[in-house]
């Protein structure tokens, strides 16, 4: 079977699930307690007003026929409208993700970087002075909650030293943002070769990826020390090294390969959970992602973004596991990916 | 940094100015900008769009006029308050009362346009009056507080004369048409946009600006910041210091303080009270603080449930609340007292000091008298996104409540959620904000206390004395008859104790230091419209 087939039977594959989604979002949201009508009726005195809003947002329907009229939109590629805004929530959604994304691919990347080599470093001075180091780090990043340690950021960087520029969302107050073509700042200012607002862009993102980073550097780097442990302490590394080769050579050509099949799982898995797990570094930095989009949502009952985001990050999921066991196909040859 | 926006602003700028270079622009072109924080933004540019939130009545407020705006004051603490006594022109220059009382007739300003260009006619003033006594929701339910209810009492007499008619003699009528709901809409602009579904063009208003105020929205984006442009042919008042105003959306409280710290930000309102007094001492800021007029921070009880039914176990809870406690270590004292009176109120203003302090051995007595000497236990809700200020008030209160029996299990619940259960009357123990838009004592009372047990009387009280007291305050012309009517229903208030005032919050509004123009405005939101910048 090619791979091509194998990737279709996967995406067959996740069809259901998505669908259970829709479901199960959609009960869960209702089955809130409290009423949106009564929270959107506003500052008015009576129940009447409270009637009027609620046939206003579409609830005074039976749950089957708004369930119906979500799954028709839902066809047609619309999530619904939020209750607050009265916007489309597809819309809303496709503005925020690519915000998200540029954020949490930056301090996956930088996270990455760190993680890996302090993984490796770790792993072939087992127990030594750089493990140490290693340990604590990965213990600090995991134990910081994220939106401390970006507190902490602003405070040193921005408040005392003023390196940082204010931390006020993706640009400062006075510049706009590049013409749109991917929603990615740093690559539609390039697009419009446009380099102030890049910097200005780079600027602002660098500490609340680099909070991030903090986060997602704990579990890469601990994965990596842990399967180059494994894989350094295996027979074809023994046998390598009785054969004579460098000790760089059978690091870097026989260790690492094998170690970064879990790494890249973990990778997978790390990225998943900050796309929605990075609303607390949303909020302080006051970065317009889809995290805080939803939270904020759930907050005031407005059924169809919150809908909107457990459905977008269910596609999501799935394309990325996809990912994930695509690559690790492409590296290592005896995995099949399955339906 | 140089960007495009201000480079359009500038070429034009600079052009009149006849600034020499282009750094001395951007350096005018920022101080002609005025930035304000907020944690969260309007979510529609139209009050009228169900759903709207809190802020949005400060951006209708500045993109619209209406007819008639509050004259000015200054308030004790030293800086300017609106004042609910003295209506003035806005977008009429005048008004004449009918000898009878029963009518009004507005002349509108010769010359006013709406921000298309288009002239402000009384047929829009017509049409816009229509759309807020028929526009069901907030709209129509705020404009029938002053028994405005139908459009045959907006008549035009002719482009620039219209006549309101009352349905009887209430003094909140002229209120009514002050406040920011009746904003007047470029009708004309709004009937190309409206369909048979939507008469009253809602779609279009909630996400476009047809109006003709001070300001005019150049940008919208929900969730994170709303821009606002100068009005140059703004005929309402004077012209404005600010050319723009970025209202940007900075949720984390640590963060927004910091900007404001750093010089980074004009304005900003919302803070935790700790913040504010910790700004206040450091004085890296300027704060403005008011006593919010007729509005409260306090904790409800549900009248109508067990154990609260009985009026002494709420008077029991009243004198078991740990007050100074609360005030200090939850509040930060950022707001004015409401317990301890120890005589009738000084004046008729609303909210009062109760006669209540914390007497752990009356509490116990009152709670022996109701058939509950060991206290009885009961859960206790508060908003999730107020938990900066709720957590340690909920917290306190458990420790206090403790020593006189009663224990308290606190209930953290989102907004949305507690709301729709208080007007459903599902809750036993809560603590809530409220403020009323107008300044008497009887129009708060008649959306808390009142008996057709509105979703605001979230306590679930009705007391038909104090129900009949209050449609009679409302009716009444005669001011001594008036105080004694307002005192009676002061006096019922703390007797009954249904709610249990804690604090008369402050509006504290930090500035950069050298920004003048902050004034109090009955909404308690900011009033964009008079800021300067040195």
């Amino acid at each position: 079977m090619s791979l091509l087939w194998q990737v279709a039977g996967r995406v067959l594959a996740a069809l259901p699930v998505l669908a259970g989604v829709v479901v199960v979002t959609f009960v869960l949201t209702r089955m809130l307690p409290g009423d949106p009508a009564a929270y959107f009726a506003g500052p008015s005195d009576s129940y009447r007003a409270i009637e009027e809003t609620r046939a206003a947002l579409g609830l005074d329907q039976p749950l089957w026929v708004q369930f119906w009229r979500y799954v028709e939109a839902l066809a047609r590629g619309d999530l619904g409208r939020s209750f607050s805004t009265g916007r489309s929530v597809t819309g809303e959604i496709l503005e925020r993700l690519p915000a998200s994304l540029e954020l949490v691919l930056a301090a996956m990347f930088l996270g990455t970087a760190i993680a890996i080599p302090l993984g490796v470093l770790a792993a072939v001075r087992q127990n030594g002075l750089a493990d140490q180091a290693v340990r604590v780090i990965t213990t600090a990043g995991i134990s910081l909650p994220a939106f401390f340690s970006g507190l902490m950021l602003i405070f040193l960087f921005y408040y005392l030293l003023a390196w940082a520029p204010p931390p006020i969302g993706r640009l400062d107050s006075y510049s706009e943002p590049p013409p749109r073509v991917t929603g990615f700042f740093l690559i539609d200012a390039v697009w419009a070769g446009d380099w102030e607002t890049w910097w200005a862009a780079l600027g602002q993102m660098t500490l609340p990826a680099c909070s991030l980073a903090l986060v997602t550097l704990a579990p890469i780097a601990r994965m990596t020390r842990g399967a180059m442990l494994a894989a350094l302490s295996s027979d074809f590394v023994r046998t390598a090294r009785a054969a004579g080769l460098s000790g760089q050579r059978v690091l870097w050509r026989y260790a690492f390969p094998n170690a970064i099949l879990p790494v890249l799982t973990t990778l997978g898995m790390v990225f998943s959970y900050s796309l929605g797990g990075a609303v607390l570094i949303e909020k302080v930095f006051a970065w317009p992602g889809i995290g805080s989009f939803a939270l904020d949502a759930l907050m005031m009952l407005d059924y169809a973004p919150v809908q909107g985001f457990v459905l977008t990050l269910g596609v999501l999921y799935v394309i990325l596991n996809l990912c994930v066991d695509i690559a690790l196909v492409l590296v290592d040859p005896r995995i099949r990916l399955a339906g | 940094m140089m960007q495009r926006r201000d480079l359009l602003t500038l070429a034009t700028a600079s052009g009149v100015l006849g600034v020499s270079s282009l750094k001395d622009a951007v350096a005018q072109s920022r101080a002609a900008t005025l930035l304000v924080l907020v944690e969260a933004g309007p979510n529609s540019l139209d009050l009228h769009a169900p759903g709207a939130n809190r802020p949005t009545q400060a951006l209708v407020w500045t993109t619209y006029d209406r007819l008639m705006g509050f004259g000015n004051t200054r308030a004790s603490e030293g800086h300017d308050i609106y004042d609910y006594s003295n209506l003035t022109p806005e977008l009429a220059e005048s008004w004449v009362v009918a000898p009878d009382g029963m009518s009004v007739v507005f002349t509108l300003r010769e010359g006013a346009t709406f921000h298309s260009g288009n002239p402000v006619t009384a047929e829009d003033v017509k049409w816009s009056l229509d759309r807020a006594v028929t526009l069901p929701g907030f709209p129509k339910n705020q404009m029938a507080s002053g028994s405005l209810l139908e459009p045959r009492q907006f008549e035009v007499l002719d482009a620039r004369r219209i006549r309101v008619t009352y349905l009887n003699p209430d003094k909140l009528l002229m209120p009514n048409l002050t406040n920011a709901i009746p904003n007047i809409f470029d009708s004309k602009l709004v009937k190309e946009r409206a369909t048979a579904a939507d008469p009253w063009g809602v779609e279009f208003t909630r996400a476009n600006n047809a109006g003709g105020g001070a300001f005019r929205v150049a940008a919208w984006r929900p969730g994170q910041e709303t821009i606002l442009e100068r009005f140059r042919d703004w005929k309402g008042g004077p012209q404005t210091a600010v050319q723009r105003i970025i209202i940007r959306e900075v949720p984390s409280a640590a963060t927004r303080r910091a900007l404001i710290e750093r010089g980074d930000a004009d304005v900003l309102a919302d803070l935790p009270p700790k913040d504010f007094s910790e700004l206040i001492q450091a004085r890296r800021a300027t704060v403005y603080s008011t006593p919010m007029r007729n509005a409260w921070r306090f904790l409800g009880m549900n009248t109508q449930r067990a154990p609260f039914n009985d009026k002494r176990v709420r008077q029991a809870v009243a004198w078991a609340v740990p007050y100074e406690e609360i005030f200090a270590a939850a509040l930060f004292g950022r707001g004015r007292k409401l317990w301890g009176a120890t005589g009738p109120a000084e004046t008729l203003a609303w909210p009062t000091p109760s006669p209540y302090t914390t007497n752990v051995d009356r509490a116990k007595a009152l709670l022996a008298e109701a058939g509950l000497p060991n206290g009885f236990e009961t859960t206790f809700h508060m908003d999730i996104s107020q938990a900066t200020l709720h957590e340690p008030i909920a917290l306190l209160l458990q420790e206090g409540l403790a020593r006189v029996g009663i224990r308290i299990t606190i209930e953290r619940v989102p907004a949305g959620q507690l709301r729709g259960q208080l007007a459903q009357k599902q809750l036993p123990f809560f603590v809530e904000d409220f403020g009323a838009w107008f300044d008497d004592p009887d129009y708060f009372f008649f959306i808390a206390y009142h008996g057709t047990n509105g979703p605001w009387n979230s306590a679930n009280y009705v007391n038909p004395e104090l129900t009949a007291l209050i449609d009679r305050a409302r009716q009444e012309r005669e001011s001594a008859a008036y105080e004694s009517q307002v005192r009676r229903m002061f006096d019922i208030a703390f007797e009954d104790v249904p709610f249990i005032p804690l604090v008369q919050p402050f509006q504290d509004v930090a500035v950069r230091n050298g920004t003048t123009g902050h004034r109090y405005i009955f909404h308690r939101q900011l009033e964009y419209r008079f800021f300067q910048k040195p």
